[in-house]
């Protein structure tokens, strides 16, 4: 019992540092709606930061602490939101995730890069290297060092000895916990970071500023990281790689919150500190005796914990717009011309064709390409499961171990069986051999799919769960001397082939080739693995263009739209996800072959993230960026070396090029490009090789627009009202004389439009103060567009906006809000994840205006509570409706309020509407359906394909008139 | 768009020199063809090779420098000089390891690695004497095993399961420990834990370990390999196991068979709980954990600068002062350089004039490295599947570290068996 006890005090204790993390990548997921998977890179960074002012900078503890934790954190979060963070947060999800893990490869290479190589090595300054710590391994924290241990007995009780390490984390989170959950939950900048999650165009529409949401939330999370890490440095050594691991390990109290709440994701690193002393104390007692002698299996538990709690993550289903191929419409040829010479320029330089030294690689350069071009294969299982499934998995390096392993021991084995091209001497061929690779890696991938598809798991739930798994593996089955085959793994010996044509075309192609292809020379091996490559490539090729291809790129646009039309997503999903992985082991066997080795330390769990991060940069759309993101992942130490060491130096000479050339061939320098890149190109599928094409792409469109505009503006207007009637004036009642007060909301000329195309070729409609313009229109007229234009969520091509006189066009939604204009979008204006009263607080910042909100409708007083999802929709259009008659705005614009509301809720939506235009306010109230709105309108205005062409007071628009504009029929 | 512009001229850059300007490097070194790769009638090439966040650049060139400039300033070793290019940096990778050794051997066209000091080398051995390329080094991976290419100054150390031996030195260190601190009777009748880490490493190692204790005459009342390699943030559980594990008491001594992470924790936590046994660890000798090792004992496989009445290592300490500066911070990775540095000028030595890979590997075969009360004997061959059985044991103050029980060498043998071996 003591020992009991004993274990769950300093378990609590420990667990505070799990609880840190955890509650600081909660706090992330739910004030930016991104997962942060660069929040132990953050609290290296920190506590680097304060290991060279305390340490290197001689600044006592505590301005060092306050300068890195309240100062350098936060303006790191505030720098990267402004460069890059911001731009990810409206991204898909899996560029979110990706861009986050460039973040994670980056930034802790760029703090050593900068600190040890800038600074130390090219301008001598004498800041202490990380090395410096050198055995002694620990860090400076907060306390003392060594650590000061107190002995806590109280009577009854056990003694538990914790040191000021372990109590500095456990006061600190508990501080920080608390502190952020009254931050997100209690202030206003809180309830506006939540609103921006919960809906971010609306948030705009209601004044939210984004950026500085977005900005502050970031900030938060910096500081909290950076804290966490001040803190961890000491107890678990100031290295990267470990306090990424640190923070990995609180994945499952992250799991547990459902990346919801902050004080179970707390709680949870709390439970996960004492779970970890209990199985270290009790294992031998209560664990199965497999469990307990199974090597790694104790370690794993924080993985094997995020495995099982990974279901109760539940994503909103995301949906996303497909990216525009810029180079739709370049014929066939013209675009693989490139790879092809790119192809015939590699395999001269490769195979020595030229006979001129410098332009052809030595033996050397020949086995980096021919492990650069099996990286590409490697590479090619992201183009299926990230750049045709969409999905982020982190297992990819998992299944590569795994193919290495299974070919290894097909290899090793003897079958007793002798029979061409499958086995001689009863020892496998290698194809053979390297199938069951690619089977075996296709297989447990398909284990993963299948639990994935089971559950349906989200994006971040899947990048989390493949994460996971990756170092599950790695730590038990990985490490068992029977898998693993001891300590140096499996050897592969290079296969030969006789065949007597491709004996001859090879000899043609490899200068100083043999008799035979030998695949242990260096020039035959790229030939085979270049002949691999095309090989995969033809497969995605045709996965591609099969059913369950197009399925899957039709899952991904809608998944909803893909179902109702008798698609499965889940079985797509599925099998996406086993070919990648597939793809994956077959890439092992022959990484291992080019290694000789298949052993774990082929492909360490982390270096999935790096290699996710490469493939991105170069594109993860197509097979010929995989191939080149292989050969970069393989070249770029050789290149810089060769820059730094060879061109720099000895072309330029002197101590300035020998610092230059430290620079690139310094380790960091590589990953700092590989993770920058990542985060950069996340959102663009097609990488760094579409950028000058898209950037042509646009201005193609961008030309044509301007073109297009200026034909419009020459041409007569087109349309059923044009040539019969000269078209009503600009606004049906003219404002009294050029001297009366400016109308409430006025629009000339707007011409919009999403993408390449216009939707609204030339609007004029003017709203004065207390009046309702009804605006109507069929399905498809550009009203929804109009109200996003007037309301500055979508920028006009040309033209302006008004309100009170003042042009708005180029304000942002959330000034233009600020100015007095409310809008209640289409599909309610409410945050459904905020409770009522939080709804009304993001505009009513004051009590009395929701007191007087709650009056007008008593029915949200006593939903107060209540999540404004859960209400119904009669109520949810009353909660969007109330702040403004609390508040009564200068421009009221409301698109389809009635939509899809029982008649009786739809009168008093209308009736609240009237009310409004009593108070003074100008509204303009879209609707499809026209006899609703009739009743209340003072103006009616017609829409048709993007023009108003009818508009006149509501006496003038009887049935037939309307009818004859929806109709497009001359009158 | 300016930016975007430098993004696509950094992106033909980058291709271009992925293809192209790659084969500029080979301009460099297809001329410079020796007869044989490295050696020239007045030079030798040769480069290190480390893990550089556990052995640093510096401490390589340091410790290799120093080894070679006694001979380089005497002319060399038949008229040819050694010369250090470069101290490779294996990345903790397995494959890093193995492609920067393909990069010495086929680019650099170097002789030989010296040092090596990694245990990453599990693809690079083969690959090194599959090329016929001497490496010398810390025997800290198996590679050192089994491999007439490979030469540990103090053999193979740490051999895989399939190869079942050990010394009795540790054990036999605090053993002695114990008679020079009032137990006449050594480790006879004492209790033994040991600790090591969660994984197949650990699990050998706590094997290993538990046989050398059990040699020296103790009771190894805990052994197990539990602790997970990244550390759990409270030991709690494992201190308490290990201080009750003697019928609810502490044991005489503590093996910390762990990697330098969770030693590091431990050397702190076990003297904090009140242990005041012998704790002691095979990693931490180290001038820069003096402090954290408060306390706690340090076995090492060679003498330290701290045994100030030994002239060998005093003269040891003079040739590293006359390169790193006379404040140069001596560790066990820059003495660790100079032994292999200095094994393998003692095998070029025996190796003659004529100096080809496959001379200088038959004098590798038989020959014993020695500087006598510093390091060794390490007796090749048998030193192919053994480690040099000697050591020492050094403890800290908590300022400053003391020579416990002096350099001494002892036997080696099977630890699956108990049979002694000849070494």
């Amino acid at each position: 019992m003591q020992k009991f006890l004993n274990f769950l005090i300093s378990g609590t204790v420990t667990g505070g540092i799990y609880a840190l993390m955890a509650s600081g990548l909660v706090l992330t997921y739910e004030t930016s709606g991104i997962f942060n998977f660069a929040h132990g890179a953050v609290a290296f960074v920190t506590a680097y930061f304060y290991y060279q002012l305390h340490t290197g900078g001689g600044i006592p503890v505590v301005p060092a602490a306050a300068i890195s934790v309240l100062l350098f954190a936060p303006a790191l979060g505030l720098l990267l939101d402004r460069i890059m963070l911001r731009r990810l947060s409206t991204a898909p999800v899996y560029a979110r995730i990706v861009g986050t893990i460039g973040l994670l490869v980056a930034l802790p290479q760029l703090g050593l890069w900068i600190v040890e190589t800038v600074a130390d090595d090219v301008f001598g300054s004498n800041l202490p290297k990380l090395t410096d710590i050198g055995a002694g391994g620990a860090a400076p924290g907060l306390g003392p060092f060594p650590p000061t241990v107190f002995r806590f007995g109280w009577a009854g009780l056990p003694t538990v000895h914790l040191d000021s390490d372990q109590l500095s984390v456990f006061a600190a989170a508990l501080i920080a916990a608390v502190v952020l959950w009254f931050i997100v939950r209690r202030t206003r900048i809180g309830l506006e970071m939540r609103a921006v999650v919960d809906r971010d165009s609306l948030a705009s529409l209601r004044g939210i500023n984004q950026r500085r949401t977005s900005g502050m939330a970031w900030a938060l999370s910096f500081l909290l990281a950076g804290l966490g890490g001040i803190l961890i440095a000491p107890i678990f050594q100031l290295n990267p790689d470990f306090i990424t691991l640190v923070v990995f390990g609180s994945l499952s109290a992250v799991c547990l919150s459902g990346l919801r709440s902050i004080p179970i994701a707390f709680a949870g690193g709390l439970a996960l500190g004492v779970v970890q002393d209990l199985v270290a104390g009790y294992g031998n007692s209560f664990l199965p005796h497999f469990l307990n002698n199974l090597s790694g299996f104790r370690s794993a538990i924080p993985f094997i914990l995020t495995l099982a709690l990974v279901f109760l993550i539940r994503e909103a289903p995301s949906e996303e717009a497909p990216q525009p191929d810029h180079r739709a419409g370049v014929p066939t040829w013209r675009r693989r011309l490139p790879w092809i010479i790119g192809t015939l320029v590699l395999l001269a330089f490769a195979l020595q064709w030229t006979g001129v030294p410098a332009l052809q690689a030595d033996t050397y350069e020949q086995g980096i390409i021919a492990q650069g071009i099996v990286f590409g294969i490697i590479f090619l299982s992201f183009v299926v499961v990230t750049g045709l499934g969409g999905m982020v998995s982190l297992a990819q390096a998992a299944f590569v171990v795994a193919g290495g392993f299974a070919a290894g021991w097909a290899l090793d084995r003897n079958w007793g069986i002798n029979a061409p091209l499958i086995a001689s001497h009863g020892h496998l061929n290698f194809a053979i051999a390297a199938l069951i690779g690619g089977l075996a890696g296709a297989g447990l991938g398909l284990l993963v799919a299948l639990v994935v598809a089971w559950r349906r798991l989200g994006a971040v739930a899947l990048a989390i769960a493949t994460f996971a798994l990756a170092f599950f593996l790695s730590l038990v089955p990985f490490d068992t001397q029977a898998i693993a085959h001891g300590n140096v793994g499996y050897t592969i010996p290079s296969p030969s082939l006789s065949i007597p044509g491709l004996n001859w075309l090879n000899h043609q192609l490899v200068s100083g080739a043999g008799g035979h292809l030998d695949f242990s020379q260096p020039g035959d091996e790229v030939v085979l693995v270049l002949a691999l490559f095309g090989l995969v490539t033809l497969l995605i090729y045709f996965l591609q263009r099969s059913a369950s291809g197009r399925a899957m790129l039709a899952a991904r646009s809608s998944e909803v739209a893909a179902r109702t039309s008798g698609l499965t997503p889940a079985k797509t999903r599925l099998m996406i996800f086993a070919v990648s992985a597939g793809i994956a082991g077959f890439g092992g066997v022959l990484f291992a072959m080019t290694t000789n080795a298949a052993s774990a330390g082929n492909a360490p769990p982390l270096i999935g993230l790096i290699w996710l991060a490469v493939a991105v940069v170069f594109g993860v759309r197509r097979p010929g960026g995989a191939l080149l993101a292989g050969l970069a992942f393989a070249c770029t130490p050789l290149i810089f070396q060769w820059l730094g060491n060879d061109f720099l130096k000895t072309t330029f000479g002197g101590t300035l090029s020998g610092h230059l050339g430290d620079l690139t061939t310094a380790s960091y320098f590589a990953p700092i490009l590989f993770g920058l890149g990542a985060i950069n190109l996340a959102q663009n599928p097609d990488g760094l090789l579409a950028l000058v094409g898209q950037r042509r792409l646009a201005r193609r469109q961008r030309k044509e627009r301007r073109a297009q505009a200026a034909a419009e503006a020459q041409a007569p207007v087109p349309g059923a009202a044009a040539p019969a009637a000269p078209r009503p004036a600009v606004s049906a009642p003219a404002p009294d004389g050029a001297s009366g007060p400016a109308p409430a909301l006025q629009l000339s000329g707007v011409v919009a439009g999403y993408g390449a195309g216009d939707v609204l070729h030339g609007i004029d409609l003017t709203i004065p103060d207390a009046h309702v313009v009804a605006l109507l229109g069929a399905n498809g007229a550009g009203k929804s567009t109009l109200c996003n234009t007037a309301s500055g969520l979508l920028a006009p091509t040309s033209g302006r906006v008004e309100l009170a006189g003042r042009d708005v066009t180029d304000l942002r939604a959330d000034e233009r809000a600020g100015e007095g204009l409310l809008v209640v979008p289409e599909a309610r204006g409410i945050f459904p994840g905020l409770t009522v009263e939080e709804n009304l607080r993001v505009l009513l910042r004051r009590t009395e205006e929701r007191e007087r909100a709650y009056q007008r409708f008593p029915l949200l007083a006593e939903r107060r509570r209540q999540h404004a999802g859960l209400l119904s929709g009669g109520e949810q259009q009353m909660l969007s409706l109330a702040p403004a008659l609390a508040q009564p705005p200068k421009v009221l614009i409301a698109d389809e309020p009635t939509l899809g509301l029982a008649p009786l809720a739809a009168r008093e939506v209308l009736h609240a509407i009237e009310e409004l235009r009593g108070l003074g306010t100008a509204v303009l109230l879209v609707e499809e359906k026209a006899h609703e709105v009739l009743g209340i309108a003072d103006t009616v205005a017609v829409m048709e394909l993007g023009r108003v062409v009818w508009q006149g007071p509501r006496a003038d628009a009887d049935e037939q008139r309307l009818s004859a504009a929806y109709l497009g029929v001359k009158l | 768009m300016k930016r975007r512009r430098w993004i696509a001229t950094a992106t033909v850059v980058a291709t271009a020199s992925a293809f192209g300007l790659v084969g500029a490097l080979s301009s460099g070194s297809a001329g410079a063809q020796a007869q044989v790769r490295g050696v020239t009638a007045n030079s030798i090439t040769v480069a290190g090779l480390s893990q550089q966040t556990q052995f640093t650049a510096n401490e390589l060139k340091t410790g290799a420098t120093a080894a070679f400039n006694v001979v380089n300033s005497k002319g060399g070793v038949f008229g040819r000089k050694i010369n250090y290019v470069e101290s490779a940096d294996d990345q903790g990778s397995v494959t890093t390891a193995l492609s920067q050794a393909q990069r010495l051997v086929e680019q650099d066209q170097v002789f030989a690695i010296v040092p090596v000091l990694s245990p990453y080398v599990d693809q690079a051995g083969p690959y090194l004497a599959q090329q016929k390329v001497p490496f010398f080094g810390w025997g800290i991976d198996a590679a050192f095993c089994k491999n007439n290419y490979a030469f540990g100054f103090t053999g193979c150390i740490v051999p895989p399961p399939s190869i079942p031996t050990t010394g009795t030195t540790w054990g036999a260190l605090i053993n002695q420990y114990f008679k020079d601190h009032g137990s006449p009777n050594g480790a006879k009748g004492k209790t033994a834990a040991v600790i090591s880490e969660d994984n197949a490493t650990g699990k050998t190692g706590a094997t290993v370990i538990e046989a050398q204790v059990k040699k020296a005459g103790f009771k190894a009342v805990y052994v197990q390999s539990t602790l997970p390699p990244v550390p759990p943030g409270d030991y709690s559980p494992y201190i308490n196991a290990m201080l009750t594990a003697n019928n609810g008491k502490p044991p005489d001594a503590i093996f910390l068979t762990t990697s330098v992470p969770n030693t590091t924790q431990l050397v702190v936590k076990l003297p904090a709980a009140g242990y005041t046994g012998v704790a002691t660890n095979a990693v931490l000798y180290d001038p820069r954990a003096v402090s954290l090792t408060k306390g706690n004992f340090e076995f090492t496989q060679f003498d330290v600068p701290e045994d100030t009445a030994n002239a060998s290592m005093q003269q040891i300490v003079k040739n590293l002062q006359a390169v790193g500066g006379p404040n140069v911070q001596i560790t066990q990775g820059m003495l660790s350089a100079y032994f292999s540095a200095d094994a393998f000028v003692a095998v070029l030595k025996k190796t003659g004039k004529n100096l080809t890979p496959e001379a200088f590997a038959a004098a590798m075969k038989n020959f014993t490295y020695q500087i006598p009360t510093v390091v060794g004997p390490t007796r090749y061959p048998a030193a192919q599947t053994e480690g040099s059985p000697c050591g020492a044991l050094v403890g800290s103050d908590g300022t400053k570290y003391s020579v416990e029980v002096p350099f001494s060498c002892y036997t080696d043998f099977n630890y699956k068996t108990g049979q002694t071996l000849n070494f």
